[in-house]
């Protein structure tokens, strides 16, 4: 198959421009476009898999400037990230077709069919900018590109959805979706001033020839701008500010894409700084740590104290980021293995966590979480959805999680062996992961269990349409296939970070 | 090293409790079939464990690896010696709970029978493969099951002191678990396995002395299961649940697991020498005398029966730890025969106080008063379970009270036997109370207050016997193993595990 690679990132634009010129009545047509599309790309990167395994990696070139390029490698590790961002993104398409439907009767009401037409439409042509920019950071090889495809997915999907299909009232999700914008736009300056000045000491924005920078005095600064751009997007503590408010105001069928947005930054940590100059990140280690050790405790308290349900997920979030980040601040082989594979569970179980409390959000028609109470028998699938991504962020056997979380626990502890205050570092880490747990089940058992509430029985709660179940489901089988058998994941991870 | 055996056996001992889970499942609205499949699951799955117990005293340990996650992530069982001692106990007893259970169920006319033995046999499935855990990873899933499983149990009246004293019982033991998480993964971040090993796998030379006291610390924080001392109020607590679920956590599974746990830990991963090099026998010495001694004196001034015997084995489990950091050989095999012989004794109390309860309906020790005459054989059985406690002859407490004052010797710490022997005497003070109220004194003025119908007597209504029977079982086993030791093997295991430990 020629151009797999640049069909994985153009086919979703491509589709975009057919939902945008595409003429129907039903307004479900452009979500079926879009995840047709998807499931090409997924099978796309399926065979890619396949190549993979075979030849270790695959390198595809297009020049577009002189130092810029689309070029695009598939190897054991921009795969795996790949492949699973883009089965979220599917699933999240066939949970909106609903969930936008319901936002659009709730924000326009006065809309007759043919506006209506037009919101889908939009929304939609929106959309498949998401799995675009994703593809684009997972497999690019410049570093202007992969600059590029951040503010892609800062600018157009996120401004624009927020803007239109956001929460609140016209005005605060107008400020909402322009702070996320300042905020996105901000961190991403910090890696593209990083960048030049990298260009400036080899003079070239490829990945592979970064390795020239190591041992330069400069590469300190340098790692420095990009790892403070990169923690503006992780939401490290003090730089959260804008998450749990971006988080609320976003309609929920995209809140899981948001949390790839975030989290896809360790990625590109891992990708840009820690493989090529390995020994001169080691400084960064323990400040690292530290960070999202803060970060992890700050983040799950700050969870514990809410009672909007949005706001829930995104201080969870917050939270569950640094996890990864923990990971890969280890700089031990493992530790990074673990960070980027905690990275992918947390996004499916983010995307389902917020995806269930999507479903409440749209059943109940209320964000607050006291109102609710009961549910089990009413909503027997939605609690089921919850408890299972209450499982896999919790990290409990046998999700994926769990493999996650061994993993880069293992890598700390390696990596602070003979240090003392590392140690203990460590130890407060794995014990403040609890904090999940009891957040993402004290909450559920508040929601699912106890006597039905009052105000909500008259509502006669259900479970949602199997377009928006299913997907999740699926979502969730995977995080827990992922938990028994991550071998052949971790295997291509390693064939890429193991020769560090 | 002894030969391995890679065989299906320990896989099919489990499959009959989880299978079992199923079947309660799928029969849920024909009470007596439920009932059955429990009963045969625990016969088929105790035939199973004991089945095992010749090949392992020829030598050999038996293995059957399930799955490789990831690198270090590997579940499987592995039986040994020592494990089997458990699994015997576990799985034996839970035939006789099961028996109790249904006559106490349907007396009480409890809700929610079906939840009840579906999360008993998944308890009996997480304690077994405790028991046959080949190494720490599979240990701690199973540890966390454990948790899970019983939280259901102990929640089961799910009246607002239940859901107070369950909130209690999962802070603890889920933030225990999540401490011996943290040891688990240290222990393989040092030592790249985390299978047990006679002789442990640590050693002085895997990291600083300070490093390795600091595992340790997180190992014991990890086992508060075992209840040790200040970490002990979650158990009391957790004597809301119905009293098989009561005797399920304190002989069969859930404590048993935390102490079982902590000496696998002593002598399979940090090993006797290593303890000893690093002065670690001496704390936990200390810390299990405390809690042998305190234990008993709160057990005094508790009139709830059910507290008491909570209490009493606060203080009983502390013996098998004492046991174990002696880090002698008797010390060690009075540990782990105690796990056993704790367990049919404390086992025994426990199903008499609820016998006691359901058919009279009395909780409180004062009002106890001649019971005896009505309920001759309970309070017979008892009384046995008495005279254990106190580890006094013809009952099976002496024996392993005996080996471990022999280990006490063996170390050399003298306070320590003297630690031992006061702690029997304040078992005599706070149980033969009990004794003595239930034969000797009269019932308060209205005699009425035990009513004259029939249904207030032992032999009052058939559903009685299913309660009667299994206490008298377990209080006659409680004297056999006095005088036969070596019944179920048990005595030959610990004498073979004693051999690996000690070579």
């Amino acid at each position: 198959m020629p151009y797999l690679l640049l069909q994985i990132v153009l086919i979703p634009l491509v589709a975009a421009m057919i939902v945008l010129l595409v003429r129907s009545r039903s307004n479900f047509l452009f979500g079926w476009i879009s995840i047709a599309s998807l499931v090409y790309t997924t099978v796309l990167m399926i065979i890619a898999g396949f190549r993979v395994y075979a030849d270790g990696h695959i390198l595809e070139q297009h020049a577009i400037g002189p130092d810029v390029s689309l070029n695009l490698l598939a190897d054991g590790l921009s795969l795996p990230v790949g492949l699973i961002i883009n089965i979220i993104c599917i699933a999240l398409a066939s949970y909106s077709l609903h969930y936008v439907e319901h936002r659009i009767d709730i924000i326009y009401p006065e809309a007759d069919a043919d506006t209506r037409n037009l919101y889908f439409k939009r929304f939609f042509f929106l959309y498949l900018f998401f799995p675009a920019g994703f593809m684009g950071v997972a497999f690019s090889t410049n570093l202007i590109s992969i600059y590029f495809f951040l503010e892609l997915l800062t600018i157009v999907p996120l401004y624009f959805i927020m803007a239109q299909f956001g929460y609140s009232d016209y005005i605060s999700r107008y400020k909402v979706a322009l702070m996320c914008l300042y905020w996105g736009v901000a961190g991403a300056m910090l890696f593209l001033i990083g960048i030049l000045l990298c260009f400036t000491l080899i003079g070239s924005f490829e990945i592979s020839e970064l390795t020239r920078l190591s041992g330069n005095p400069k590469t300190f600064w340098i790692a420095l701008l990009i790892l403070t751009g990169m923690a503006t997007k992780l939401a490290l503590v003090p730089l959260h500010v804008w998450m749990p408010w971006v988080h609320a105001e976003h309609p929920t069928c995209i809140a899981g894409l948001l949390a790839v947005y975030a989290n896809i930054a360790v990625y590109v940590i891992v990708r840009v700084l820690i493989l090529p100059l390995q020994n001169d990140m080691l400084v960064f280690s323990m400040p690292i740590m530290t960070l999202a050790l803060i970060t992890m405790v700050y983040g799950a308290l700050l969870t514990l104290a809410q009672s909007d349900a949005k706001r829930f997920c995104a201080c969870s979030t917050i939270s569950q980021i640094s996890y990864s980040v923990f990971g890969v601040g280890a700089m031990t082989i493992v530790g990074i293995e673990g960070g980027i594979f905690y990275f992918l569970s947390h996004i499916l179980g983010k995307a389902i966590l917020f995806s269930t409390a999507g479903i409440l959000v749209f059943t109940m028609e209320t964000r607050d979480l006291q109102k609710m109470g009961g549910l089990w028998h009413k909503m027997p699938l939605t609690a089921v959805l919850w408890f299972a991504s209450a499982l896999i962020l919790s990290a409990l056997p046998p999700t994926s999680g769990f493999v996650g979380k061994w993993l880069f626990f293992t890598g700390a502890f390696q990596s602070v062996q003979g240090h003392p205050m590392g140690l203990v570092l460590v130890i407060v880490a794995v014990l403040s992961t609890i904090l999940t747990l009891v957040y993402t089940f004290l909450t559920g058992f508040r929601i699912f269990f106890g006597p039905l509430k009052k105000e909500i029985a008259d509502r006669i709660p259900k479970d949602p349409p199997l377009t928006m179940s299913i997907p999740l489901l699926v979502l969730a089988m995977l995080a827990i296939v992922l938990g028994l058998f991550p071998q052949p994941v971790l295997v291509l991870l390693q064939s890429v970070i193991a020769p560090f | 090293m002894s030969p391995v055996i890679h065989s299906f056996q320990p896989l099919l001992a489990l499959a009959f409790p989880l299978g079992c889970a199923l079947l309660v499942f799928l029969f849920r609205n024909r009470p007596n079939i439920r009932e059955g499949c429990t009963l045969a699951a625990g016969v088929a799955q105790f035939a199973v464990i004991i089945s095992m117990a010749p090949i392992i005293l020829d030598g050999k340990v038996i293995v059957s690896h399930i799955i490789t996650i990831a690198p270090g992530l590997e579940v499987g069982y592995r039986v040994d010696a020592f494990g089997l001692i458990f699994a015997i106990t576990s799985s034996f007893l839970w035939i006789l709970v099961s028996v109790y259970s249904i006559g106490y169920m349907r007396a009480l006319h409890e809700h929610a029978q079906t939840r009840y033995y579906f999360m008993f046999a998944i308890a009996i499935f997480s304690a077994v493969s405790i028991a046959l855990s080949a190494n720490l990873v599979t240990f701690y899933i199973f540890y966390e099951a454990l948790t899970l499983s019983t939280y259901w149990l102990v929640a089961h009246h799910e009246d607002q002191e239940a859901f107070a004293a369950t909130r209690k019982y999962l802070s603890y033991l889920l933030v225990s678990g999540w401490f011996l998480f943290a040891a688990v993964v240290m222990t393989y971040a040092l030592t790249g396995t985390t299978a047990f090993t006679d002789g442990g796998i640590l050693s002085k030379d895997t990291a600083s002395a300070g490093v390795l006291i600091l595992l340790f610390v997180l190992f014991a924080l990890g086992s508060m299961k075992a209840a040790w001392m200040p970490f002990h109020s979650w158990l009391p607590a957790a004597m809301v649940a119905p009293t098989p679920v009561s005797s399920l956590l304190h002989a069969v599974a859930v404590v048993k697991a935390g102490v079982f746990g902590f000496v696998r830990i002593v002598c399979y991963v940090f090993g006797v020498d290593l303890m000893q090099a690093l002065g670690l026998g001496l704390m936990l010495g200390t810390v299990a005398s405390v809690t042998m001694l305190v234990g008993s004196f709160f057990a005094i001034g508790e009139d709830n029966l059910k507290r008491r015997l909570a209490f009493s084995t606060i203080s009983q489990l502390s013996y098998i730890l004492f046991g174990a950091a002696l880090l002698s050989s008797y010390g060690v095999k009075g540990a782990m025969i105690h796990i056993p012989f704790h367990g049919f004794m404390k086992i025994t109390l426990f199903l008499c106080a609820g016998a006691v309860m359901v058919i009279s309906g009395k909780k409180q020790i004062s009002q106890m008063a001649g019971i005896g005459r009505r309920m001759p054989i309970t309070m017979a059985a008892f009384t046995v379970g008495a005279v254990g406690m106190a580890g006094a002859p013809p009952v099976a407490g002496f024996i392993s009270k005996w080996y471990l004052c022999l280990g006490t010797i063996q170390t050399g710490y003298l306070v320590f036997l003297v630690v031992i022997l006061v702690s029997s005497l304040l078992d005599v003070i706070y149980f033969f109370p009990i004794v003595k109220t239930a034969y000797f004194d009269e019932p308060a003025a209205t005699e009425g207050s035990y009513g004259d119908s029939a249904s207030n007597s032992e032999r009052g209504r058939p559903l009685y016997l299913f309660m009667v029977i299994p206490l008298t079982i377990t209080a006659i086993f409680s004297i056999v193993f006095c005088f036969f030791p070596g019944m179920f093997y048990i005595i030959d295991l610990a004498n073979l595990a004693i051999r690996g430990l000690f070579p």
